[in-house]
């Protein structure tokens, strides 16, 4: 490849230092360990020479590492005696991530992954750039954006917004604090939380006596003391304990919110999408329109009770999860009044028309077969209970079955009505959800493939499960419909495989290669 | 391709032969737990001053229930499993369709056919059977492994997926 197309860039000379400080946050540890458990350091500072090799390596490399992009292709080359050097083509490149943390920040420095479809890891990771160079990267991806400007330095001072003069910059929405707040009102994330936090309180021993034990006891005392009978002393106590905790809960939640999604904003410039968050590290993205596999809308009861909702949106880009940043692929919009929600979603999947839809619902037996499935698992869970044939156990059964079989029973019966599909033609739409509503969009032309499941039961009723797959699926939302009349989840499946072959393969898929794999033997 | 939506082209069974190799895997799959089972049988036996009578008939009749489920599995399963799967290339899509109890039917659309791998383990060798996996960039169904083809066949399949179509889209 010639490289007269651009000068060949190397990584920030600040590089070194940052990745040192990765590999030394792997060693942390071991160094607590050893400074903490060991009376003479003598030879347990040896292990420190480990990463002197490290620390070659880190150089070598920052030395050797070179990037530029060509007509079409992004190339990253390092080394010299092994010489690794990576084409990308830019027509593949489905996000272009930068993450920077507050020391990142401060030195006008960021870290650069670049995504393409069905690899793991990222393609490139460039650890770290100056934010000129990120600029002038992303503008050379998506070389139709002739917006070079500093979208980082404007995270960091709400006012410097206005320096965009580019017209074709359109910010589309942008989520305020109070309305991240919403989000954080979410019990489940809250009670996640809570858990980690007693875990590592427990770890770093705060139970011990001499800390919250002594604290909680002083409480009571003042309580005792405040109130003169005691069970009322010993209620109230409880009561506070219990809004504690609550309020902690809450205060855990909203907080995890914060800092992950702190003045979040989604923007248009041209041809791409661009958002950015977070309170101390920022995180931008930038997404090619027409990248956009999978959108999922939902509308959790805790965003619901204030008209809001939350969009999820999916690129094929990094496929793989236990990597930290697997939570920024799959992108987020955090939460927006319903009635926007439309007018965002149009921009991913051209020809969402939400009042146009006509949804059809599930099988006629389905409502049945779902309150019958309610009762058999109520009936399930409350079975361990008729083993206690205790007064106190059958005092119980006779509230908590009831309780149950209510609770299951309705949300299937609501259930029934909410599952349903809708085909626009350009994209096919799956309802689900009574507390937690949600709808999935799949654009027509990235469906993957098309199932049909059965169990026993499906095929007593002469009913089908029709899974929809395309790139971004999986993780979160599944685009599945259950509880369809066995006939129409066939001609569904059959007109969308159809539509699909029709439309051709979408931007993302390459000519099919002959990667096969020849047996040795024969 | 143009009116129908659903193509005539008959649904292909596995070979013969693909009956017999799942046969085989189940016999060697079975011997293997037997073995183990017996072996275990053994073992308490040899313990048998340490342990009560009666425990150690309800082991060896816990064995021997294991062992006769294993063989109705044997008997019954490779031929219900064989019978069920079957598979069809239609000018837009390849479809498979398998499972006993859970019964799943796959489409792929020709177009979104990423690549291609036929794989043939030794066994499979003997039976000049072959296992044809398309590779979509989907999440969940990302690969569609049709095991059992004949060699030939597999390989014919692959080749018709990756003749270069006209209307491919880079």
């Amino acid at each position: 490849m010639s490289s007269n197309e651009q000068p060949r860039s190397r990584l920030h000379p600040l590089s070194l230092p940052f990745s040192m400080l990765t590999h030394l946050r792997g060693f942390a540890i071991p160094i607590i360990l050893v400074v903490a458990f060991s009376k003479n350091l003598e030879w347990e500072s040896w292990t420190f020479l480990l990463l002197v090799p490290i620390l070659f390596f880190e150089a070598w490399r920052y030395m050797t590492l070179r990037y530029w992009i060509t007509a079409d292709e992004l190339v990253v080359t390092e080394g010299v005696l092994f010489r690794e050097e990576r084409h990308i083509p830019l027509a593949r490149i489905q996000t272009v991530d930068s993450t920077q943390n507050l020391p990142q920040r401060l030195l006008g420095v960021v870290e650069v992954r670049v995504e393409t479809a069905g690899s793991s890891k990222p393609e490139a990771h460039l650890k770290v750039l100056s934010v000129e160079a990120r600029d002038a990267l992303r503008a050379g991806i998506f070389a139709k954006s002739t917006v070079v400007a500093s979208s980082e330095h404007a995270g960091e001072s709400p006012d410097s917004t206005e320096s965009f003069s580019e017209a074709e910059h359109e910010e589309l929405h942008r989520v305020g604090p109070t309305e991240l707040s919403l989000l954080g009102l979410n019990l489940g994330r809250g009670l996640a939380l809570l858990v980690l936090f007693f875990g590592l309180a427990g770890q770093l021993g705060l139970f011990d006596e001499l800390k919250l034990g002594k604290g909680i006891q002083f409480v009571r005392d003042a309580f005792s003391g405040f109130a003169q009978n005691g069970i009322v002393a010993e209620l109230l106590f409880e009561l506070v304990l219990a809004i504690g905790l609550v309020l902690l809960v809450f205060a855990l939640s909203v907080g995890s919110v914060w800092v992950r999604l702190f003045d979040f904003r989604l923007e248009r410039r041209g041809e791409e999408f661009r958002t950015q968050c977070g309170l101390f590290t920022r995180h931008a993205t930038t997404i090619p329109k027409g990248r956009v596999q999978f959108v999922s809308i939902q509308a959790p009861l805790s965003l619901r009770m204030f008209g809001r909702a939350l969009v999820k949106v999916r690129t094929a880009g990094g496929r793989s999860q236990g990597d930290k940043t697997s939570a920024t692929r799959q992108w987020l919009i955090p939460v927006l009044a319903e009635e926007k929600v439309a007018s965002l979603v149009q921009e991913f999947v051209p020809g969402y028309q939400p009042e146009d839809l006509e949804w059809h619902g599930i099988a006629k037996g389905g409502r049945a077969r779902l309150v019958r499935r309610a009762i058999v698992t109520a009936l399930l869970i409350n079975a361990p209970l008729l083993l206690v044939w205790s007064t106190w156990g059958r005092f119980v059964l006779v509230v908590t079955l009831p309780a149950f079989l209510m609770l299951l029973a309705s949300i299937a019966w609501l259930r029934a009505s909410r599952l349903a599909w809708a085909d626009t033609g350009d994209a096919f739409l799956i309802r689900d959800g009574v507390l937690n509503q949600r709808i999935a969009v799949v654009p027509s032309d990235r469906l993957q493939t098309a199932s049909l499941a059965t169990n026993p039961f499906d095929r007593r009723w002469k009913m089908a499960r029709l899974f929809v797959d395309t790139a971004g699926a999986g993780i979160g939302h599944q685009a599945s419909l259950g509880y369809l009349a066995r006939d129409v989840a066939q001609g569904l499946c059959d007109r969308l495989v159809q539509r699909a072959e029709e439309k051709g393969a979408p931007p993302l898929v390459a000519r099919p290669v002959s990667g096969s794999i020849e047996p040795l033997g024969s | 391709m143009n009116a129908t939506i659903t193509s005539d082209v008959p649904f292909q069974h596995m070979p013969k032969e693909a009956l017999k190799l799942h046969r085989l895997r189940a016999a060697i799959r079975l011997g293997v737990i037997s073995l183990i089972g017996l072996a275990a049988l053994v073992f308490q036996a040899s313990l048998v001053d340490f342990l009560p009578d009666q425990q150690l008939t309800l082991q060896a009749l816990i064995t021997f229930l294991g062992i006769a489920a294993f063989i109705i599995w044997l008997v019954a399963w490779p031929p219900a499993s064989w019978k069920k799967r079957c598979w069809r290339l239609t000018p837009s899509a390849l479809e498979l369709h398998s499972g006993v109890v859970f019964q799943h039917e796959h489409h792929v659309p020709r177009s979104r056919v990423q690549h291609t791998e036929v794989t043939q383990g030794p066994l499979q060798r003997k039976f000049k059977l072959a296992t044809l996996i398309v590779y979509t960039a989907g999440e969940r169904f990302a690969d569609t492994a049709i095991a059992g083809l004949d060699v030939e066949v597999a390989r014919g399949v692959r080749d018709e997926l990756l003749k270069p179509r006209a209307d491919d889209v880079v």
